[in-house]
């Protein structure tokens, strides 16, 4: 009884010890959950691309687009904790010094992203080209400012 | 009527070298754009006017801050000769006879053919002059005039000067005409290999590691390995994937690039023309491939 006391004890240390190692800290979280949505958009606009390229409907990958924007736009705070830029990021410490224009310019790629459903629900390839670049310029614009090479 | 058809022919004669005046002009601009001269020379960070210079460059050696590129007469390329001019970029020598650092990458544009600096002179001489004094660089005391003069006595040897392509390319099969000319302007204009290959301690890139990438770039920046290696280059990028990328800096995951070289392809890479974009991407692609993992990913 008293080995399975000890026992208990021994693990509930353990994890306590080890537990914030396991989870990663609420930034390394934030840069996880951030990185996965940017992979995820990628993914995405890569098939926005093959549809311009191969032919066949942009509509549903354009409709992800628009929400995972929605939801960067959203939760743009909790995605961009301060002091994020450490460790495994490729985030550029500029975002901080320059909030407002951080999120205008998430905000920016949003719009774009919603102007590029709308082109992809008409089915024109020129109009989905053409917001299709805006949008990627919007991308590129943000990266260029608040993030590294890639 | 004799004193008409004298004027009717001088008018066609200003017409012809206003003419030419615009084409060369427009070809500087070209040669501009693809020399990166812009990102450099303007303090786009504090809003600073265009090629006015006093963008600050951090590097293991120190700070150093750009110069104005303006015609302005007393700070700018005002009181500059052509041939001043021509010095600088193929010697790396100052209109005073000062040695350059090599931070401004003259052993790049050492390359860069004579008609093309010519049109890059006269491109220079449309841009409005900007009267903004040119900042002092933030270095260690040691690394004066003195110590640029002994790095290029050491380190570099400039290129024959050539007026353009030589004749000899013409020879070649359109392929290799194609990454002759990617090469010139990968390495003569673009000056590429200045960030994307390792340095030495003495801040000469590194032999052998051409284009393999470094976790020291500019500003501290991680530059990716552009060699054709697989896991850590890109030599799993398609011809179309680089074209796309010098046109839109888009990765083929989908992703676009960011920091500096989403500055480059904004301010440069974009404008080249498609038969430059293909060449130059003939020309990445030939790239011996080096293993060098800069990230924690395949991913470049």
């Amino acid at each position: 009884m008293f080995i399975q006391k000890r026992s208990a004890f021994a693990l509930s240390l353990i994890i306590t010890i080890f537990t914030p190692a396991w989870a990663g800290s609420p930034v390394e979280q934030a840069i996880d959950k951030r990185e996965d949505l940017m992979k995820n958009l990628g993914k995405h606009i890569k098939g926005v691309k093959k549809a311009l390229g191969e032919g066949g409907s942009a509509a549903a990958d354009a409709a992800q687009i628009v929400s995972l924007t929605k939801t960067l736009v959203q939760d743009l705070k909790i995605l961009f904790p301060e002091n994020s830029d450490k460790g495994d990021s490729e985030a550029k410490p500029e975002i901080w010094t320059q909030w407002a224009d951080f999120e205008k310019a998430a905000r920016s790629a949003s719009e774009k992203a919603k102007a590029l459903h709308e082109a992809a629900g008409s089915g024109n390839h020129e109009a989905i080209a053409s917001a299709f670049k805006d949008m990627g310029g919007a991308c590129k614009s943000c990266h260029q400012d608040y993030r590294a090479e890639k | 009527m004799k004193n008409l058809g004298l004027a009717a022919s001088l008018f066609g004669l200003v017409t012809v070298a206003s003419g030419a005046e615009e084409g060369l002009t427009q070809q500087g601009e070209y040669v501009f754009k693809l020399a990166g001269c812009q990102a450099c020379h303007t303090d786009t960070k504090n809003k600073g006017a265009f090629l006015a210079g006093g963008r600050a460059l951090a590097t293991p050696f120190g700070t150093f801050y750009t110069p104005n590129l303006t015609p302005d007469p007393t700070h700018g390329l005002g009181h500059w000769r052509e041939e001043e001019f021509a010095r600088a970029l193929h010697f790396g020598i100052s209109q005073c006879g000062l040695t350059y650092f090599p931070v401004f990458p003259y052993p790049s544009y050492t390359n860069m053919h004579r008609d093309d600096i010519h049109a890059l002179w006269a491109y220079l001489r449309t841009v409005s002059p900007v009267e903004k004094s040119n900042s002092p660089h933030d270095i260690p005391w040691y690394l004066g005039w003195l110590t640029s003069w002994v790095w290029q006595w050491l380190f570099f040897s400039p290129e024959p000067e050539i007026t353009n392509e030589p004749e000899a390319i013409k020879s070649f099969t359109k392929e290799a005409q194609s990454v002759q000319r990617g090469q010139y302007i990968a390495t003569a204009l673009a000056h590429c290999q200045e960030c994307h290959t390792p340095r030495t301690p003495f801040g000469t890139l590194q032999k052998g590691m051409a284009y393999a990438g470094t976790k020291e770039g500019p500003e501290g920046a991680k530059v990716p390995n552009i060699t054709s290696d697989k896991k850590t280059g890109i030599g799993e990028w398609s011809h179309t994937d680089l074209v796309d990328f010098f046109k839109e800096g888009s990765l083929p995951n989908g992703d676009y690039t960011g920091g500096l070289m989403a500055e480059v392809v904004e301010n440069g890479l974009k404008f080249l023309t498609p038969q430059d974009a293909e060449a130059l991407a003939n020309y990445i692609a030939t790239l011996p491939a080096i293993s060098n993992s800069i990230r924690k990913t395949s991913s470049p």
